[in-house]
């Protein structure tokens, strides 16, 4: 019963928000409601039990796709009044949404989930879970790629200094 | 030490060492003063020797078979440590004059050879794919690396740009094979496209990865990126980026279709076939009308990518020798006429790198001219020079696989580059000199020529060590 009334909180905030995403006049400030949704489907990933992608969720779109979106916002810091105004994306933007969410529709009605009635976490091995399960596999089997990772991060960073650096 | 730990460890112990190598390369960069900074150019291809010497004889197959040393990865490895050693010894003097001297260029280019070592060792795609952006990232660097000039920083965006949405289009194809082959290693890959070979999916996942790979080759019509980042990029750096990536890029692409792809490799002959003839066709047509000679050489670059394309037409063990052997070749060669352009001042109100630069050459500096001369005739392909060579055996390589017309094509745009590789030597040799130049060859820049230039001519004369280098090789 809480599950269920947490569930409804978070898809109404995160429906209300992604409304607010798209009918704010300021980009600034559809970019903050876009935040709130990221937010509020994390909750609903951890509700499914997948932990993991809901801390991705955060770390990575809530913390870093997001400031990239208001820093390209800030940085071309676009005069025209939001999306609404301008009617033609408005129809490439509206059809584009429809038929993602036929799409997800479709997806969702193949799945048997209003046949079975529920849906919940995927069964692990005792003690197990996604986040840890992924950390093995991680450290075991991709253990390489996981290093060269690290290289990749390493040589990024040096030539960030070089090129960024005043001499 | 269990022997699997054991057999794992020595497969990546090259680029281990090389890892080692590299930090410590950033040490001796913070420790080199001011003006020693060309030492830790010196110390990488002193630690690049050393780990030449020091591989291991391969085969060797780790972590759960994504990763392989065999003589393939080893040949691969010598091609990107000639490159490296080319183009430092080449770059000193022309950095030190644009006052970019700087160890940090060394640094980058070190590890993008670690990632083109992974790229071309790897048996996985996830190692691959890291691999490529490792290498990809050093290489976005090495091409802005010139920050006063708008081109270099041109190049350096327009490669990030085009590489990122190409690496985009990989990723899209691979998240196809994964899902319908069920797994990432090569081999595993080749088992699940087997029995499936009609699978539109699967299909449509090695269509965009191929093109992933295209776009790192250079290879027309995914080659939009390649003359600007060429002609923009520092002059000597631009001659490793030719050749480096390009032959990572190409021995990844040979491991991937010989393994791979290996059970459907017959549905994708026409594909290479198309991007074969297109390549060689447009880049030499292309090259003909410049009149920018470092902007002719990124064409031609584009050219011979669709010269050894030809050897993967064929699908067959001589034509992926062939392609590593023209590598070989392709590798000095090319850095060494870059070398020499990077060289060339011009006093007058044009770009130093116009073909008029290098009228009257050989009266004032007959050596560089005269080795000029042999970088041109061996990129024309002309015997008995090294680049003849290279060509004979991609050629023979299409005849034997009785693709002849494939053949014939390749010989005619061959005919066609001798144009304008002949027009530099005409204007070196015969022309009057309309502007005041300069060529310096100092010490660093003369050894590195000297090395390419003899190279061109002993290989051309004795190519069985090369020959037999690569004879054997299977991957």
């Amino acid at each position: 019963m809480m599950a269920q009334v947490a569930f409804y909180i978070l898809a109404v905030l995160a429906v209300v928000s992604a409304l607010g995403v798209i009918t704010r006049e300021n980009p600034v400030h559809s970019a903050l409601w876009m935040l709130l949704t990221f937010f509020s489907v994390a909750g609903i990933f951890v509700q499914l039990g997948a932990e993991f992608v809901a801390a991705i969720q955060v770390l990575v779109y809530a913390g870093a796709i997001l400031v990239l979106y208001l820093f390209v916002v800030m940085l071309l810091n676009p005069r025209a009044g939001g999306f609404i105004r301008m009617p033609a994306k408005y129809i490439i933007g509206s059809a584009v949404s429809i038929v993602v969410f036929f799409q997800i529709a479709i997806t969702v009605w193949s799945s048997g989930i209003f046949k079975n009635g529920t849906i919940g976490p995927l069964p692990y091995a005792e003690g197990m879970n996604n986040v840890r399960a992924y950390g093995n596999v991680l450290f075991t089997k991709y253990l390489v790629p996981f290093e060269i990772a690290s290289l990749l991060l390493l040589v990024a960073m040096i030539g960030a200094i070089v090129i960024a650096r005043k001499d | 030490m269990t022997p699997q730990l054991f057999n794992d460890i020595i497969t990546v112990y090259p680029e281990i060492l090389m890892t080692i190598f590299a930090l410590v390369l950033i040490v001796i960069d913070v420790v080199a003063g001011d003006k020693m900074k060309a030492s830790v150019g010196y110390f990488g291809i002193a630690f690049v020797a050393l780990v030449a010497l020091l591989s291991p004889a391969g085969p060797f197959i780790g972590f759960n078979n994504m990763l392989i040393w065999d003589n393939f990865s080893y040949v691969f490895f010598l091609i990107f440590a000639m490159a490296y050693t080319l183009t430092t010894l080449g770059s000193i003097d022309y950095l030190r004059d644009k006052n970019m001297l700087k160890g940090e260029i060394y640094i980058v280019m070190f590890f993008s050879l670690i990632g083109m070592m992974f790229m071309v060792s790897a048996n996985d795609l996830t190692i691959f794919y890291v691999g490529l952006e490792t290498m990809a990232i050093s290489m976005y660097v090495l091409a802005g690396f010139n920050k006063h000039c708008l081109k270099s920083n041109e190049a350096g965006v327009k490669y990030f740009l085009m590489g990122a949405f190409s690496s985009g289009l990989f990723l899209y194809g691979l998240t196809f094979i994964y899902g319908l082959t069920g797994s990432l290693t090569y081999t595993d890959i080749a088992a699940a496209i087997q029995g499936n070979t009609g699978s539109l999916g699967i299909k449509f996942g090695l269509l965009l990865m191929l093109v992933g790979f295209a776009f790192k080759i250079s290879a027309v019509p995914f080659h939009m990126w390649a003359p600007d980042v060429y002609t923009g990029s520092p002059t000597p750096i631009a001659g490793f980026m030719t050749v480096a990536p390009k032959a990572a890029a190409f021995g990844a692409l040979i491991r991937f279709t010989w393994v791979a792809i290996a059970p459907a490799s017959e549905q994708w002959t026409l594909f290479f076939t198309i991007l074969a003839v297109l390549t060689m066709t447009y880049g030499n047509l292309v090259a003909l009308a410049q009149d920018n000679v470092k902007r002719m050489l990124a064409y031609s670059a584009i050219a011979h990518a669709g010269y050894m394309l030809i050897g993967l037409v064929t699908m067959t063990p001589e034509g992926f020798r062939a392609i590593t052997i023209y590598m070989l070749i392709y590798s000095f060669m090319n850095i060494g006429a870059f070398t020499i352009i990077g060289l060339l001042k011009n006093k007058g109100m044009i770009d130093d790198e116009r073909i008029e630069s290098f009228a009257g050459l050989s009266k004032k500096n007959p050596l560089a001219s005269l080795a000029m001369l042999l970088f041109m005739f061996s990129l024309a392909g002309i015997p008995p020079l090294a680049g003849f060579v290279g060509k004979f055996y991609i050629f023979i390589a299409a005849i034997k696989a009785e693709i002849y017309w494939l053949a014939i094509v390749g010989v005619l745009n061959s005919a066609l580059a001798c144009y304008y590789y002949m027009r530099v030597t005409i204007f070196m040799y015969f022309k009057e000199p309309e502007y005041e130049t300069e060529l310096t060859l100092k010490a660093p820049s003369f050894v590195a020529t000297f090395i390419a230039a003899v190279l061109v001519v002993l290989v051309g004369f004795f190519p069985s060590f090369f020959v037999n280098l690569v004879s054997s090789l299977t991957v």
